[in-house]
Parts: C-alpha cells; sequence; structure tokens
C-alpha cells in the first residue's frame, strides 16, 4: 500500500496543478548548503561570517535626531507597567525579520537587528543573518548573548510578535528561558499619541508622516519570506540586500520614534498630529504638573475629553474641590450626561434639567449605564410628582 | 403535564388501535442489576474522601477493571454504554498518577466543545470534593487569551478538543513543554465517533501528538471510552497506532426499557410504497407528547429535522392554550453554538418538552430525561441506533425507544432481521489515516511542529510525502532534515471534519439585516442552498438569493414558501488505477483510485406534507470533482453472472444491472460502519474501462476512509443479505424496499427484481468458489 501512496500522490499534484506553475520555476532539491548552486551570488561585502553559517555586519546611523547616551529614559512613558529610569545608552532597540507572522514552531527568525546609542550619540545597528536552518542555535544565542548588555529593551509590536517568538526559538533550540528585562512595546504610546490622527500606527506610517523619512526601493514586508526562500534555494543575494536594509531602517525609525516620544513626554519638543490627549496620559506617568497644564490647554482650546482625565488627576492629587466645577465640561455621551444630571440635580436643584439629561442619557446609552440613567429618570420622575402634588394647581 | 413514570404510557401508546397493528416487534429489555468491586487499595485518602462525598463507596466491575488495566501499564479502551459511569474509568487513575506525581499532566479529548465543558463541571466536583492538587483547565477556541497562559502553565489536566489539539495547542508546543514533559494519560471520550473522515484525520493528530511527546521525553498512554461497535479494539489500535485492550462487560445498572419497531403502513402494495417514515413517526412523536411524554425525535438531515419540527409545532398550535404548553425545538449542527446551549438547557430544566435532532445529539451532552426516544429511519448503524434509543430514560425509570422503518431496503431488512440490534453482531468502524489527502496534510503539520529527520517514522511513508513537498518548497532538505519552508500556517487550513477548510457562511439579509445564521461545508451547500433553493433554520423559511462559493458566503432572505427544494445530483466517473485484485476471475473485484465528478444541475421542488413535485429549477454550479477509492465489481462473460447478463434482451439486462446496483448500495452500508450518504455507485453495461458489464462503488471522501477497502472483502454478507431482501420482499417488480426504484424506460422492460435476485445469486456462488458447484 505504501507504494501506491507515491503513486497516488503524484496523480493528485497533476490533478491540482495542471500547468499553473512553469517548470523553470521549481527549485532544486535537495541541495546541501554547501553546494554552490547555479544563479548563487556573492554575500554583499560588509558582512562577516562569525561563526559557521552565522553572519554579522554593523552599521553606524547618524541621521535622525537621537538623544546623549548619558541622558535619562523613564521607562514608563512607554508602558505604565514600567518603573524607574535607565541611561539611554543602555537602552536596545530589537526587530526580527521572520519567515512568517504565526508564532508556532515552524516559524523561525532568519535575521535580527539590535541598535544601542554609541558615546557620540550616534546609533550602532548590528545585524545578524543565518545562512540555512541548521545554524538557528547560533543566531539565538547571539541574540541572548545582545540582550544581556541591556538594561531594557525597545521593540515595535514585540509584545504581541517578536518576543514570544524569541521565546519559542530559544525553546526549540534547547536554551532555557530567557532572563526578564523591562521591556517597552513602542507601538502602545504610539497608539495613545496617533491614533487618532493616523489612518494606521504601523511603523512605516509613522516613520513617514511623524519622521518624514521616504524610504526608497523598499522591499514590502509581506515580501520578506519569500525572499529568504528564494536565496536559500537559488544562493541569490541582490533582494536579500533590501532586507537589510529595511531591517535596519526599522531599527533607525524605532529609535528616533522612541526618543522623540520620550522626549515630547518629558515637556520638550512637540509631536505633528499627537492627540493632547493621549500626550497627557504619557505625561501624567512622569510629570503630573506638566500633564495638568497639558489637559487644561485642551480644555482651553475647546478639547471635551480632557475633562474626565484631568477630573481623574485632580483625584489622584488630592485636589478634589477641582473636580465638581469641571462637570458641565464633559462631553456628551452617557456617562457624561449621566454625571450632569447628578449635577443639575444636587448643584443646580433644576430637576427638570436632571431628568431631560439622564433620559438622553438612557436614550444613548447601553449596559450598565444605560440601567442606571433609566433608574435615575424613574426616580426624579416621582420626585417631580410629589412636588406637584404638593403644589397643586 | 410531565410524567415521572413513563411506564403506563408506554403500554397506552403500545395499545393504542392506531398504533398497534404497524408494531412489527417489541423487546422489553430487562432491568439489570449492578456488579460491584471495591475501592483500590492504594487509592489515595482524599480522592477517597471525594468519591464518598459524591456517595461512591464502591466501584462498577468495568470501573474496577479499568483501573487496573491502567495500573499495569496498559493502553485500554472501555466500551460501555453512556450513563455506565465511564467518566470515573479515567478519572480515578488519572487522579490518582496526577497526586503521586507533582510534575504528571493529562489532556482530556471531547469531540465537541459542548462535551467538554460538560466534563471540567464533574470533574470540578471530584476535585472539589476531595480538595485536591489537581487543577482542571478547559483549552479551546472559546477560552479567552487572558486565561490560556494559566491553563498552558498550571492546568495539570487539560480539557480540549482534537480541533483545537491540531491547531492551536501542537504548532505551539514551544509554550506548552511543561505540559508535555509531564504527560502520562491522554483520554479520548466518545472513541466511535473518531471513523470516517473525521477518525482518519484524528488518527493523524494522534501520530503528531506522540511525536511532539515524544520530542520532551515522555511516552503518554491513552484511555479510550467507546460506545458499542463492533471492533473497539481495532477502532482503537489504528486510531493510536498501537495495541490496546478492550474491556467490554458492563457492571453498571439498568432500567428497564421497551424497544418497539413499527413498520408504516403500504400505501401501495405493488409499487411497494409505504407511508413516509417521517411522516408516521412525527404522529406518533406527536401522540406521545400529547400524553405527556417527553420525547426527541431523530430524523436523517438538517432539512427533515426544520421541517418536522415546525409540522410538530404546527400541530400543537392552539392560541387559546398557549400550543398546549408544548414546546418542540429543532436541534441540528447548523444552529450558531449559542442556540444549541439553549435548547440543552430547555431540556435539562423542562421548559422544552419535545425535540427533533439529527444525530448531533447522539454523543454524551447531558439532557437530563426524556421520557421516549421515536427514531426515524435506521440511523445507518447499530452503535448510532443505540446511542439513540439511550436518550430515552437517561436517568432512571422505564422508557420507550420506538424505530419508525422508510421503506429503504436497509430499514426493511433491519426489520425482518431485530436480533440484529439485540445480538453482538454491531458493525465495524473504518479509518483510513493513510488517505493520501489526509496523511499529507498531516506530514504537513508535522513538519512545521518539528523538522522531520531523513529516516524518521511518521506512519506509513513519511519520504514520499517530504519529497513531494520538498520539490514544491514547502519544506527545506538541509544537514538531513527537513525544515517548514513556507510563511504560511498548514493546520489552519486543515479541518478534520471535512474535504475542505472552506465552510460557506449563510446569511440572512433581509430588510437590510447582515446576520450570520449558520455555516455550511462547500460541497453540501452545492447541494442544498444553490440560487433559489429554499434554506430552513430553526423553522423559519428563507430563499437563497445568491450562492457566492468563491467568497464562501450565501445570502438568504426570510420568505415563506409552501415548498421545499431538492437537487438533483448526476454522477460521472473514469477509473484512474488498477492497484489490486480480489475475487475469482469469474467475478473480479478491482480495488483502485477513482476520479468521480458530480454536478447538481437542476432540483425539485416539492410541496410540504403531500412531497408532490410542483416545479424544477436550474442550478449553475461548477461541477465537483474528486478522487477517491473505489471498487469495480465485473461481469466477464467467463463468468456465470456475466454470462446469464449477456442471455438477456437489452433492456432487460439494463434493468437487472441496475436492480443489482441498487440494492448492493443500499445495503453496503449495514456491513460497513457508514452512512448511506458515504458511499457512492453506478453501473455501466459496458465498461469504458474494462470493457464488460461493471457495478463500482465508491467512497465519497476524497482520497477514501477505507470503506471500498473493506467492501472488497466483504461483498459476500452484503450479497447475502440483498438475496434475502430481494426473497423476501412483497413487491412486483422492485420497489424501494428492495431494487429501489427506476426510471420508465427500465421499469418498462420488465423483470427487474428476478433479473437483479438472479445476478445477486450467481455472484454469491462465484465468490464462495468452485467447491460450492453442488456435486
Amino acid at each position: 500500500m505504501a507504494g501506491n501512496l507515491r503513486a497516488r500522490l503524484a496523480r493528485i499534484r497533476e490533478a491540482t496543478d495542471r500547468g499553473s506553475r512553469p517548470a523553470a520555476s521549481r527549485p532544486a532539491p535537495g541541495e546541501s548548503p554547501d553546494a554552490s548552486p547555479v544563479g548563487a551570488s556573492e554575500f554583499p561585502d560588509d558582512w562577516e561570517t562569525i561563526a559557521p553559517g552565522l553572519r554579522f555586519r554593523e552599521s553606524v546611523r547618524r541621521d535622525g535626531a537621537m538623544a546623549s547616551p548619558r541622558a535619562d529614559i523613564s521607562l514608563p512613558v512607554f508602558s505604565s507597567r514600567l518603573a524607574g529610569t535607565v541611561e539611554a545608552g543602555g537602552l536596545l532597540f530589537f526587530d526580527l525579520e521572520t519567515t512568517g507572522l504565526s508564532g508556532g514552531a515552524g516559524t523561525v527568525a532568519f535575521l535580527a537587528a539590535f541598535g544601542s546609542l554609541r558615546t557620540d550619540g550616534s546609533l550602532s545597528v548590528r545585524q545578524y543573518f543565518m545562512d540555512d536552518y541548521p545554524y538557528e542555535r547560533a543566531l539565538v544565542a547571539a541574540m541572548g548573548d545582545e540582550f544581556a548588555k541591556a538594561s531594557a529593551v525597545v521593540s515595535y509590536n514585540g509584545s504581541s510578535f517578536d518576543l514570544p517568538l524569541y521565546a519559542v526559538r530559544r525553546a526549540m533550540a534547547g536554551l532555557g528561558p530567557a532572563p526578564s528585562q523591562p521591556h517597552a512595546d513602542a507601538l502602545h504610546a504610539a497608539r495613545r499619541l496617533w491614533r487618532r490622527s493616523m489612518p494606521d500606527c504601523s511603523l512605516g506610517c509613522l516613520e513617514a508622516g511623524i519622521l518624514g523619512v521616504r524610504r526608497v526601493g523598499d522591499i514590502p514586508g509581506s515580501e520578506v519570506p519569500a525572499v529568504w526562500f528564494d536565496f536559500l534555494r537559488s544562493g541569490r543575494t541582490e533582494r536579500l540586500g533590501r532586507v537589510f536594509s529595511h531591517n535596519e531602517q526599522d531599527i533607525a525609525s524605532l529609535a528616533s520614534l522612541a526618543f522623540a516620544m520620550h522626549d515630547a513626554a518629558r515637556g520638550g519638543r512637540e509631536l505633528p498630529s499627537a492627540d493632547p490627549i493621549g500626550l497627557a496620559e504619557l505625561r501624567s506617568r512622569v510629570d503630573e504638573d506638566l500633564a495638568e497644564r497639558t489637559l487644561a490647554a485642551a480644555l482651553e482650546a475647546g478639547d471635551r475629553r480632557a475633562t474626565r482625565p484631568l477630573m481623574r488627576l485632580y483625584r489622584r492629587t488630592g485636589r478634589t474641590d477641582g473636580i465638581a466645577p469641571l462637570v458641565p465640561l464633559l462631553p456628551d455621551d452617557p456617562a457624561g450626561l449621566f454625571s450632569k444630571s447628578v449635577y443639575a440635580e444636587r448643584r443646580l436643584r433644576d430637576t427638570s434639567e436632571a431628568l431631560r439629561l439622564a433620559e438622553l442619557a438612557a436614550e444613548l446609552g447601553r449596559g450598565g449605564v444605560r440601567d442606571r440613567a433609566l433608574k435615575r429618570a424613574a426616580r426624579l420622575r416621582a420626585r417631580q410628582a410629589t412636588a406637584v402634588r404638593q403644589f397643586p394647581s | 403535564m410531565i410524567n415521572e413514570d413513563a411506564r403506563d404510557p408506554i403500554d397506552g401508546f403500545l395499545a393504542d388501535p392506531d398504533v398497534s397493528p404497524h408494531i412489527a416487534f417489541v423487546r422489553r429489555v430487562p432491568a439489570a442489576e449492578a456488579s460491584w468491586a471495591e475501592l483500590p487499595e492504594r487509592l489515595d485518602d482524599g480522592l477517597r474522601a471525594a468519591l464518598r462525598s459524591r456517595g461512591v463507596e464502591r466501584l462498577y466491575s468495568h470501573q474496577r477493571a479499568a483501573w487496573d488495566a491502567v495500573e499495569s501499564g496498559e493502553d485500554i479502551v472501555v466500551v460501555t454504554p453512556t450513563a455506565s459511569g465511564k467518566t470515573l474509568c479515567y478519572n480515578l487513575p488519572v487522579a490518582q498518577a496526577l497526586i503521586d506525581d507533582p510534575e504528571a499532566r493529562a489532556l482530556y479529548l471531547f469531540p465537541t466543545k459542548a462535551l467538554s465543558q460538560d466534563q471540567q463541571a464533574e470533574l470540578n466536583a471530584l476535585v472539589l470534593g476531595g480538595d485536591l492538587p489537581i487543577k482542571a483547565a478547559t483549552y479551546d477556541g472559546d477560552t479567552p487569551q487572558s486565561t490560556r497562559k494559566a491553563a498552558r502553565d498550571s492546568g495539570r489536566i487539560v480539557i480540549s478538543n482534537p480541533d483545537m489539539l491540531h491547531s492551536g495547542i501542537l504548532p505551539n508546543h514551544a509554550k506548552w513543554i511543561k505540559f508535555f514533559a509531564g504527560l502520562r494519560y491522554i483520554v479520548v471520550d466518545e472513541m466511535h465517533a473518531y471513523r470516517g473522515v473525521f477518525g482518519s484525520h484524528v488518527a493523524n493528530v494522534f501520530r503528531r501528538l506522540l511525536r511532539v511527546a515524544a520530542h520532551y521525553g515522555s511516552s503518554p498512554r491513552f484511555i479510550l471510552c467507546s460506545a458499542t461497535i463492533g471492533n473497539p479494539a481495532e477502532l482503537a489500535a489504528a486510531l493510536t497506532g498501537r495495541p490496546v485492550v478492550a474491556i467490554t462487560e458492563n457492571g453498571a445498572p439498568r432500567a428497564p426499557k421497551a424497544v418497539a419497531f413499527y413498520n408504516p403502513p403500504l400505501v401501495d402494495p405493488v409499487q411497494g410504497i409505504r407511508r413516509s417514515s417521517a411522516d408516521e413517526s412525527m404522529s406518533l412523536a406527536a401522540k406521545l407528547l400529547a400524553s405527556g411524554t417527553r420525547t426527541i425525535l431523530f430524523a436523517r438531515s438538517r432539512l427533515r429535522v426544520e421541517i418536522l419540527a415546525s409540522y410538530l409545532n404546527k400541530r400543537f398550535e392552539n392560541v387559546y392554550n398557549d400550543n398546549n404548553r408544548i414546546r418542540v425545538e429543532p436541534y441540528r449542527s447548523g444552529l450558531l453554538p449559542n442556540e444549541r446551549r439553549q435548547i440543552e438547557r430547555g431540556l435539562r430544566d423542562g421548559t422544552i418538552h419535545g425535540v427533533v435532532s439529527t444525530n448531533a445529539l447522539e454523543l454524551g451532552i447531558d439532557i437530563g430525561g426524556l421520557d421516549a426516544a421515536v427514531i426515524a429511519g435506521w440511523p445507518g448503524n447499530l452503535a448510532s441506533f443505540w446511542q439513540q434509543a439511550g436518550r430515552a430514560g437517561r436517568r432512571s425509570g422505564a422508557s420507550m425507544a420506538v424505530y419508525v422503518a422508510s421503506s429503504s431496503p436497509v430499514d426493511q431488512y433491519m426489520l425482518e432481521h431485530p436480533e440484529r440490534c439485540f445480538g453482538a453482531g454491531a458493525e465495524n468502524a473504518r479509518i483510513d489515516p493513510d488517505n493520501p489527502y489526509i496523511y499529507a496534510d498531516h506530514v504537513k503539520c508535522a513538519a512545521f511542529e518539528l523538522p522531520f529527520a531523513e529516516d524518521e517514522r511518521f506512519g506509513s511513508d513519511p519520504e514520499a510525502v517530504l519529497s513531494f513537498l520538498e520539490e514544491e518548497g514547502t519544506v527545506r532538505l538541509a544537514a538531513g532534515r527537513y525544515y517548514w519552508s513556507d510563511s504560511g500556517y498548514p493546520a489552519e487550513k486543515i479541518s478534520l471534519r471535512s474535504a475542505t477548510a472552506d465552510n460557506v457562511v449563510i446569511i440572512d439579509t433581509t430588510a437590510g439585516r447582515n446576520e450570520v445564521l449558520g455555516e455550511m461545508d462547500r460541497p453540501s451547500a452545492k447541494e442544498l442552498v444553490f440560487d433559489d433553493a429554499v434554506y430552513i433554520h430553526r423553522g423559519r423559511q428563507f430563499i437563497v438569493l445568491k450562492l457566492d462559493i468563491e467568497n464562501r458566503q450565501c445570502l438568504v432572505e426570510e420568505r415563506e414558501t409552501n415548498y421545499y427544494t431538492d437537487a438533483v445530483v448526476k454522477t460521472d466517473i473514469k477509473v484512474l488505477s488498477e492497484d489490486e485484485r480480489f475475487g475469482p476471475d469469474e467475478l473480479p473485484i478491482v480495488l483502485g483510485d477513482l476520479l468521480v465528478r458530480s454536478s447538481a444541475e437542476k432540483f425539485k421542488k416539492l410541496r410540504f406534507h403531500t412531497n408532490e413535485n410542483v416545479g424544477y429549477g436550474e442550478i449553475y454550479l461548477p461541477p465537483e470533482e474528486m478522487q477517491t477509492r473505489a471498487i469495480a465489481l465485473l461481469f466477464p462473460e467467463s463468468g456465470a453472472a456475466g454470462s446469464a447478463l449477456a442471455a438477456m434482451r437489452d433492456g432487460e439486462r439494463a434493468a437487472a444491472l441496475s436492480a443489482f446496483c441498487g440494492i448492493l448500495r443500499a445495503l453496503a452500508p449495514v456491513e460497513l460502519l457508514c452512512d448511506r450518504g458515504d458511499i457512492g455507485a453506478t453501473w455501466r453495461l459496458r465498461d469504458d474501462h474494462y470493457a464488460v458489464p461493471a457495478v463500482y462503488i465508491w467512497d465519497r471522501y476524497p482520497g477514501g476512509t477505507g470503506l471500498a477497502e473493506a467492501l472488497s472483502g466483504g461483498l459476500a454478507p452484503v450479497l447475502e443479505a440483498a438475496a434475502g431482501r430481494i426473497a423476501a420482499c412483497d413487491c412486483d417488480d422492485g420497489c424501494p424496499s428492495c431494487v429501489g426504484l427506476a426510471d420508465d424506460s427500465l421499469q418498462a422492460a420488465g423483470r427487474r427484481k428476478s433479473g437483479g435476485l438472479a445476478i445477486v445469486r450467481l455472484a454469491l456462488e462465484a465468490l464462495a468458489g468452485p467447491s460450492r458447484s453442488g456435486d
């Protein structure tokens, strides 16, 4: 029966494969990495082989506004779950190029890039590349060495993708779990700042729209896996070079963006198209006064989304008297209408206005807010009725 | 309104003048006492306390036998009916092992999410009762992201299903290291569900599971539970890839039960037409419901379920007394999950009194006790029959199952041979884990999970598939291993339950809505929800506006119609290979690959209730093509059957051959454990490929699931059953209960029945061999 399997598979293939792929594109089977396939080209010469099957290169970038390596970086800017400060020079920016988007056991990283500030303020970008699957362990070990030298790691969407993938690759290579260290995923801060003004918060989009970086001849992320597979089969490196540049630019942009966001959060330069409410949130993690000024300015400019964060800030800083006067400035969403109804009833003693607001809140609201608004409206209506009864016409 | 003791209604029902003349057979299965055994000596005190707190001081004999076998390191399969305390057969040894070793883990697999959720509740009761350090966690498609990590890291019993294991757990095994390293037991409940295509997939998922476990250094044992089938140890061995000990003596007590066989009366004796079993079972169910008996009615198809439920509800429709306070719900697999949960709850708490279901409710979901089960038409196999009959009287107290035969040959055959239901001759379950489509898909998944070493063993021939994949570029051979070299994630696109992963989503677009009603697999969609088809969902009727196969969408609009639709499917075949030859030269049986093209080109419109044909419509959909396994039965003139055919007049020859094919196709499912829809058949007077008269029977699943192979070896019993059925049939010249109906030209030729019978008998003689020549 087993022999039949091959014949049956061949028939199935014939049936599904009717002339859909030209024979020429089919790769030569079973090539070992040592053979030199037809069509192979030279590897770019700024790479050196540092271990069998593992290549390395370092580039130094002086473009883009970075920071002084001695400057203090407040980690909470990037996530409210982080604490403390580290020196800018101790930050490690990193990004992986992989064979796919699933985090499963069959997705590998073949190229890893790491960036950090040098003493002169320029950005060193170090890239590691594996020639083929059998050399993966060396790549993963090299990544581990890089991580070990950092005080904190910065990525873009790394918490969902790159770091879990790295953990899987370590496990598959038989290495134990990586020692834990602070990790700042710049995507979260970026979303707070630009979710409302940009079509999406991908690094490419922000890089062009905020940092003004133009990539020439860039290779789209979706084509990257195919480039590596093609290199494996044919040895061709021209498109691989574009992948290296793409990866390097990702690090440079990540670093620029991270420093720019941090700077703005600390009260430094302005950021184009940044949402003042989002910026205030980042600022509140390092400087409540600065956050308050930001929110107050937004409120002054007519942005009612600033009201609630400002109220919370007053509560946090113990200035509860300032909260009530802000109520009329809440937006007209169901929760805001509810609060304004309470205000109208208790502060303004205007029951019919309070009722109107409660009914509107019930109409627009859903779930818990709606239930509470309905109860409130019912109570107010009852009050009105007794008031009328006390003063019969 | 609901009687606690259903006995009076049983006797009353059987004596009812509308019913009793048509009862062909009644068997009262007596109550049985329990057969007890002691709790094992070495059982942990905490476990003992947990059991005591649930009223368990002793074990049934089979529960103790299971414990003993597991202790001695065997893989086991426990084969006892529902409500026999099967769960303790696995919960006890697993709990003990987990107490003995803090690193030990176990995996529980159920065929559906509903079942696994039931089991988690049961486990928690056991664990909490004894305050045991055993955390059970469900891990399936419904598990929220936030709890997944905790389940992976600290769940000592992980409860899941094969689909999740296949696409969620195995491809991400590097996140489950502690679990796999400590894996001691794999519990597989409802093992009989893993047959046919689903079983063939699951066998491969188990191969991958054992491979990953071995990678982390563990060698877990299997504990399987199954309903009664003819070959539990064989199926278990085929699923797990290793020998399995079967424990079959049931030690649990049983309440008395009545099983009645009902044959709808003949409407046309000449043509052999009976009153429809669907209509008759509906009337019977209505009678039972009206007398206060909670009833489940099993129907053969999703369409029938909807139709019967709405007929029943219309029966009880009465504005003045709130529909007699009887509520009947349809239950089938196209319903959305929360709809199914609603119905299950209603049955448990008694707000729903009757249910019409397909075999979706066969499995062990706890729906409390129903008093009667009405089974409309033979469900295809004994295991299903007893599962369905077992739905009545699950708790205690007498109950009744009524089997209402249809006019199909299988049904009439079962009525004539009721001992088949009660004897030991249950059907055998088949799987084919080396079906090339299925096997290749799983080799891909396995390669994604761990690179394949060149000489690594995995199923029949991984090298064949890997070199195939390597030519495509999906895997890469480097330094003696095959690495996954594609950007995709193979398990995502592979469904364990259908030919193709793609389901068509059915969307309600009435009055600007955009609501998902349900789902259907693509090949079925072409035959059920083509443009202008009537689609019924929970009693509501819809017309299909557009079936968009490419985008896997079917747009429907709510509309009341007085008819339903039924597609007319044509099939065409082509021989691809001849792999093996069986049988004598006079009647060769050739096993090989076959190309089958099915196209639905038109459909009938049938009026509700009367089923009269009120029109036709056209279907414009591309045909479905598939390669599968088939046997060809040949009739060369050198054999007695072939020469008999040759001697007939032209019209008679076609009539006889079509009759032969018809009854073979109808009765083969009785021997194979499959549904009528799992096999296809056709006949050729002068076959293109073999140049002699031929009859083909193929497996309707691409690549085959072992049915053709099974039939090639088991043809004689099917032919014997065929001979018996035709001889016993009262019709004139063929009817749906024996050789089937034929179109007018064949009918006019006459001698269909006698011609068919002659060929069946000659074929039987040929298979029996030359020694049977009678001198």
